[in-house]
């Protein structure tokens, strides 16, 4: 069925766009802070309510503005994590071994405050724009182009932050070599503020998203994300924010793509071929993580 | 046997069945210093590795699943735990040597994951979401329901046991230390000889039999397994354990398996639920475990009891 292919990849591409948000904000987060956030999904899930709260009655907003304010509204919800929780636990106990299951245990809290607060009810947005367009062999719906446009959007500012701006190279340069930038007077504690604020706005808007493209979610979504998300950032390199989004674009594609080989519901068997592929021949990634912890022997 | 006779052994067997989780995970993570976030999934291999060893051959269009040998307790159980450490041996001989600590945890949760997925989407390899079930426990058919509880219930005894003796001999042995050394200082324990994938693959391989043992007695106890019985969830309950209790040792483990796993999550099971709100309860179950294991990072680190420390004669 050849005459699919176009459609599968345009389906793949928005997948990817998405997996890319969200990917880039994991792994950026990563490379300031040294720490992986293993309750990240729980940020995505956090913007998709917030939105979903906003879009419904009775308030009734526009569901794109619904979705910007969730950015900024997960944005606060990173910082405020990070200066509550986060920071206070790095500073008290420094062994990665600590942060690591902080972050778990926050994600666990997080997603169980949802619960509690907004029930597992499968919920959904009013008013998305789900017209359809048919260019010639592509089929894509407005909601969908709108997406790829955020993503885009998203990724450029995030190029144009890392590669031109001042605080876009200190957080690239305390991703390569930490005591280097400190030593050269960049503040980590300044810089992990912004970040934890940059990357919670591309956690909240990729959680709006992703809830639009499954049509109705509950507070399982982010988490559940999170598992295409770690492999995304496996592929790509971690810490690197290309890597992220080269990884997302392989997941996606390739996802989508699988169902001309093998059934759909075998699909995410493919992720986890590419990853063991990626763990025995490439284990920095694609794009040459900052680091991927191997072990000293030999 | 009386309702409550009944509901006691039943929370013993839970309980001797968790202190054998507990302690391979304690094995790979408390003394060895492996990020298992993906512990459940060793424990999922067991379980249905013993399903369809006991599990008579699959008739046509009934449920579908492998093998189907139909062997008798304890070859079942037995043939779960060889294929969880040569499952387990796999995956170290593919990620120990390339990668370790943090990157690890993330490439064995995502692996986990995915492997979570085919299997519930695969039907012919397990019978999908439904599971294995009826699968039948030791000599069940032979002993009246009450007998059969309190013989399950020995099994179980002595499990554990026999894991606690292998354990606590192991981490006072010369093994023991050097996994211990590894844990600290790859580094340092490199510089000396010691080699740390080789270390780390033996650890991961004890932890596996005791995760392969526990999924084993589990599903002949409970009779079925399924892809919910191990979403991450579990691993972040047992890890949790691990870690209140007192990592690196088996009685802080498995304090920390009587803490998290009978008193909070047994002991909540009596409060009444809220009306139209089933979904209440767990919530608040796992809020407790997360703000005492947040408690126990702050001000006891090293966990409630902790792991003595290396004393040497003189």
């Amino acid at each position: 069925m050849p005459s699919d292919i176009p459609a599968l990849v345009v389906f793949g591409i928005v997948d990817a766009a998405v997996l890319a948000i969200a990917a880039v904000g994991f792994t950026l987060q990563f490379g300031v802070t040294n720490y992986f956030n293993f309750g990240y999904g729980e940020w995505l899930t956090f913007g998709a309510y917030i939105a979903v709260v906003l879009n419904t009655a009775p308030l009734n907003l526009n569901v794109w503005l619904a979705m910007t304010i969730a950015g900024l509204a997960t944005a606060g919800l990173s910082f405020g994590v990070n200066r509550a929780l986060f920071l206070p636990f790095v500073r008290r106990r420094p062994e990665p071994l600590y942060i690591l299951i902080v972050t778990l245990a926050v994600g666990l809290l997080l997603n169980n405050a949802y619960i509690a607060l907004w029930g597992t009810d499968y919920r959904q947005y009013q008013g998305a724009d789900r017209d359809i367009h048919h260019i010639g062999p592509i089929t894509i719906g407005t909601d969908q182009v709108i997406f790829l446009a955020v993503a885009v959007a998203l990724m450029g500012a995030t190029h144009a932050i890392l590669s031109y701006s001042k605080l876009g190279k200190s957080m690239r340069a305390i991703a390569d070599d930490r005591t280097l930038a400190v030593v050269c007077g960049l503040d980590p504690a300044r810089l992990a503020d912004v970040t934890w604020l940059m990357t919670g706005f591309m956690a909240g808007i990729a959680g709006v998203i992703l809830a639009m493209q499954v049509h109705t979610f509950s507070t399982d979504i982010g988490g559940n994300f999170t598992y295409l998300i770690f492999p995304a950032v496996i592929i790509g390199g971690i810490g690197r924010a290309y890597g992220a989004m080269v990884g997302a674009l392989i997941i996606g594609l390739v996802t989508a793509l699988g169902v001309l080989v093998i059934p759909a519901s075998l699909t995410p068997s493919l992720i986890f071929v590419a990853i063991v592929a990626i763990v025995l021949f490439r284990p920095q990634g694609l794009l040459g993580g900052i680091s991927h912890g191997r072990m000293q022997e030999d | 046997m009386s309702g409550m006779a009944f509901y006691i052994t039943t929370l013993a067997i839970y309980a001797g069945l968790n202190g054998i989780l507990v302690l391979g995970l304690n094995m790979q993570f408390g003394v060895t210093g492996i990020f298992n976030f993906a512990y459940i999934l060793l424990v999922a291999v067991g379980a249905y590795a013993t399903g369809i060893a006991a599990l008579p051959s699959p008739i046509a269009g009934g449920p579908q699943y492998l093998g189907g040998f139909g062997w008798p307790f304890p070859y079942d159980v037995l043939f779960g735990m060889v294929v969880t450490v040569l499952f387990a041996l796999v995956l170290a001989l593919v990620a120990f040597r390339r990668i370790a600590n943090w990157y690890l945890a993330l490439t064995l949760s995502a692996i986990s994951w995915a492997l979570l997925v085919l299997v519930t989407n695969f039907v012919p390899l397990f019978n999908g979401l439904i599971g294995l079930t009826g699968v039948p426990g030791p000599w069940e058919d032979q002993l009246d329901p009450a007998t059969y509880q309190f013989v399950f219930l020995g099994i179980v005894v002595v499990a554990l046991a026999l894991m606690y003796a292998v354990m606590w001999r192991i981490e006072r042995s010369p093994l023991g230390r050097a996994l211990r050394a590894t844990r600290e200082d790859a580094v340092a324990a490199a510089s000396l000889g010691k080699s740390p994938v080789r270390l780390k693959t033996t650890g991961f391989l004890l932890g596996a039999a005791a995760a392969g043992l526990g999924g084993g007695l589990s599903i002949v106890y409970l009779g079925g397994w399924s892809p919910q019985s191990w979403g991450s969830g579990e691993t972040f309950v047992l890890l949790s354990a691990v870690i209140i209790g007192g990592r690196g040792w088996a009685n802080g483990a498995l304090l920390g398996s009587l803490i998290v796993l009978e008193a909070i999550i047994e002991g909540t099971r009596f409060l009444p639920d809220v009306a139209g709100r089933a979904d209440l309860l767990p919530a608040i179950q796992s809020v407790a475990i997360g703000v005492i294991l947040l408690a126990v990072l702050w001000w006891r680190p090293r966990g409630l009891w902790p792991e003595p420390k290396e004393r040497f004669p003189k």
